[in-house]
């Protein structure tokens, strides 16, 4: 399991390490995102594998339970990142109106 | 136990909520937001009255055990950093009714306010990693939403930069926070002290810790981690980017304040000589950038980075004296630096441009804008007898107290090119025969006028008053090397819940 | 893409959406589900609709709903975390009560005040975002 994390952590990461390096604002937006599904795979894989574990709910058989902890962290991760990248993308799509590029660097040049 | 607590993050918060469907009656809108804004410095004195008598003021939400829910506490160092908090959120108010562009005022501007004050009393009140994270991210959320308020394109692709390296060492931090829960078990800053101090942790921990502090020194510009701070201030509406430019990279360096001592370690050694290091470096490559810069607000943005070095290497001296005279200089540099935003921010506006040169001789048609630049621009490089002459001065003792030479002489080499960089826009801007002034009137609203007056006169009073404030700073100083009154106070506490919500 | 079995079949899967939503919100207490699930379920099915139908025809349909939907979630959320207060108990206990429907089997508790709150908190802002989204994208 850990090892299967850990591939998924390093594709997530290279793809959006990949798309942060571009210069396009929409392009951007998709690495952040794809960033931040890395780092919540990063945070349940780094706070304990569930071997044979169950989901804590009430009524569940007795025998180990998932620590509900880290869940409730990436959770509220991912409503904050849901935010984020609204937002990323409503600015791409706002600067795109304004000077007509995706392009960051043509909007430098131009000044 | 007390709600008390609660009201600093609460009363903007709902605030904020009760604006949105008000955004349409200005009048209504405004006076909603100053009140809230003096109800916040209330509470905030209120709250620093009882924490200058030594108590340690905790609310575990929920009634949750500090090990699993999260904790907001009050010490010395948070309080004072929420009053001066609400000093600038008024300041910036009353501002903002003549400093805005009207099409920026409408936008929601108002209640996005409120939400950074949110976010920025949640993260000085909350006592658990995740929690300050959360209130990270309402911070910047809503300080993104700010920077781009009717921006035109240039404003946008410029603060794209600010707002995916911000997004960036969030989720630094996020990572940090994650590991170090799955390596030592717990968020709670208390209660991760105790077990740095009482049991050995694997390197993966401090692998994590690491990122965390990149984090808060990414939030508080510190070298190498301040590239992105230049650039993208000047580009904030002139009421947001004295709040920006006073209080949200101060937020970082708080941070820094209260985790270094609580989660260093038996052995900080190593840890602090890099942060000597590093604030030598901010100092030094702050000021030399504002040498290079020519318009005001861009000038301004990069003392904001030399001064942020003055700070850490008060943090990282790690003796009383130090931290003290860190904490001081951190409170000083919060009203000076946002008086000199909105004084700057005045020139602008009566020249309708930032460029030095631009306009000329305002000194002798608006002295009251003079003074409220002059008094501040001397604090900020180190003039008795403002505060800034004081705050330099004891972080200097404290240098050479502790024996680092080259970073104190890197300090006091500093101070004297700031006073240089703050002529320049003196000569430019103030002195000389009138000129340029295209909107002379706007100079004379009190509205802008008043309140860089009001943060100049806060200085010489925190200049004046040096002895009695240094005395609190020294007191929240020990408070904070101590670490077993905040940890006893947070993990202690009464009122835990005996049970869970089911 | 203005087809009719689409734009119909959208209708048709909104209901199942909003039911599947509500589902969720009431369960969410101490099983699988929750706001914040719910909100993005029924959000999906609102966002379907307007590929189906064109963003300004869907706006037009449930603007009202929407609107006011942000708002009073927060103040719902806020609210069920500080009714205790009034107590003095900490910012955040949970004033807890429950009850069961007879007849149905299925339990309300007073957690479902904060959970409906972030509901309406996500659909409004979803929608909001996704409105302003579509706004811009035109140009």
């Amino acid at each position: 399991m850990v090892g299967q994390g850990a591939l998924l952590v390093g594709l997530l990461f290279t793809c959006g390490i990949y798309l942060m390096l571009s210069f396009n604002t929409q392009r951007l937006a998709m690495g952040f995102l794809l960033l931040s599904n890395a780092v919540n795979v990063v945070v349940l894989v780094a706070s304990g594998i569930p071997a044979g574990a169950r989901a804590p709910f009430v009524g569940v058989a007795d025998g180990p339970q998932v620590d509900p902890l880290p869940h409730a962290f990436v959770l509220t991760a991912i409503v904050i990142t849901l935010g984020a990248v609204a937002l990323l993308f409503a600015m791409a799509a706002r600067a795109r109106k304004e000077s007509g590029t995706d392009d960051l660097r043509d909007e430098a040049g131009r000044e | 136990m007390s709600n008390l607590v609660a009201a600093p993050v609460l009363l903007p918060l709902a605030t904020a909520i009760l604006l949105f469907p008000l955004r349409n009656r200005r009048r209504l809108e405004r006076g909603v937001s100053l009140l809230s804004a003096v109800g916040l410095l209330l509470f905030s004195s209120w709250l620093m009255l009882l924490a200058a008598r030594g108590e340690i003021l905790v609310l575990p939400l929920g009634s949750w055990s500090p090990l699993v829910g999260i904790v907001w506490v009050v010490d010395r160092l948070s309080a004072v950093m929420l009053v001066v908090s609400g000093i600038i959120s008024l300041a910036t108010l009353v501002y903002a009714r003549g400093g805005l562009r009207p099409e920026r005022e409408t936008r929601f501007f108002y209640p996005l306010h409120q939400l950074i004050m949110a976010g920025v009393c949640g993260s000085l009140v909350t006592g658990d990693f995740f929690n300050l994270f959360v209130f990270f991210e309402v911070m910047l959320i809503a300080s993104f939403a700010l920077m781009t308020l009717g921006a035109r394109s240039r404003q946008l692709h410029r603060s794209f930069a600010y707002v995916l390296v911000s997004l960036v060492g969030s989720l630094l931090l996020f990572v940090g926070v994650g590991v170090v829960y799955g390596t030592a078990g717990t968020v709670n800053m208390a209660e991760l002290s105790r077990r740095v101090a009482s049991m050995p942790l694997p390197p993966t921990f401090w692998a994590a810790v690491a990122l965390m502090l990149v984090a808060f020194s990414l939030k508080a510009a510190l070298v190498p981690f301040f590239f992105w701070l230049p650039d993208s201030y000047p580009e904030a509406p002139l009421p947001s980017a004295a709040l920006f430019a006073g209080l949200l990279t101060k937020v970082g360096v708080y941070t820094l304040f209260r985790v270094v001592p609580l989660i260093s370690g038996p052995n900080p050694g190593p840890l602090l000589s890099v942060l000597v290091g590093l604030s030598a470096l901010t100092m030094l490559l702050g000021v030399l950038g504002a040498l290079g810069r020519g318009t005001v607000r861009g000038i301004l943005s990069f003392h904001i980075v030399s001064q942020v070095g003055y700070m850490v290497f008060g943090l990282a001296l790690f003796t009383v004296t130090g931290l003290a005279a860190g904490l001081f200089y951190t409170v000083h540099n919060i009203l000076a630096k946002s008086a000199l935003f909105l004084s700057g921010g005045l020139c602008e506006r009566i020249g309708e441009s930032g460029r030095l040169g631009q306009v000329r001789g305002l000194a002798k048609t608006h002295p009251w804008a003079a003074v409220g630049f002059f008094v501040p621009a001397m604090a900020l490089a180190g003039i008795p007898p403002f505060s800034g002459f004081w705050a330099k001065l004891l972080v200097i003792i404290a240098g050479f107290r502790e024996g680092a030479f080259v970073t104190t002489t890197v300090a006091i080499a500093v101070g004297f090119l700031t006073l240089c960089s703050m002529l320049k826009i003196w000569n430019a801007v103030f002195w000389g025969a009138p000129s340029g002034q295209l909107h002379p009137e706007r100079g004379h609203d009190w509205r802008m006028v008043g309140p860089p007056l009001s943060l100049a006169a806060l200085t010489v009073i925190l200049g004046l008053g040096a002895a009695q404030f240094f005395g609190y700073t020294e007191a929240a100083a020990s408070q904070l090397l101590a670490r077993t009154p905040y940890v006893d106070a947070v993990l202690g506490s009464p009122g835990l819940a005996t049970k869970g919500p089911r | 893409m203005r087809s009719l079995i689409v734009k119909y079949i959208a209708e048709l899967i909104l209901l199942v959406t909003t039911t599947f939503a509500v589902y969720l919100l009431l369960r969410g207490h101490d099983e699988p589900g929750g706001g914040f699930a719910a909100g993005i379920a029924a959000t999906l099915g609102i966002l379907l609709q307007a590929v189906a139908t064109g963003f300004r025809e869907t706006r037009r349909r449930l603007e009202g709903l929407l609107r006011p939907a942000w708002g009073l979630g927060m103040v719902l959320a806020v609210g069920a975390a500080v009714a205790h207060m009034a107590t003095g108990a900490p910012f955040f206990t949970h004033f807890h009560a429950e009850a069961t429907l007879p007849g149905s089997g299925l339990t309300l508790s007073t957690a479902l005040a904060f959970d409906l709150g972030v509901f309406l908190v996500v659909v409004g802002s979803a929608a909001a975002a996704f409105a302003a989204l579509s706004e811009a994208a035109r140009w």
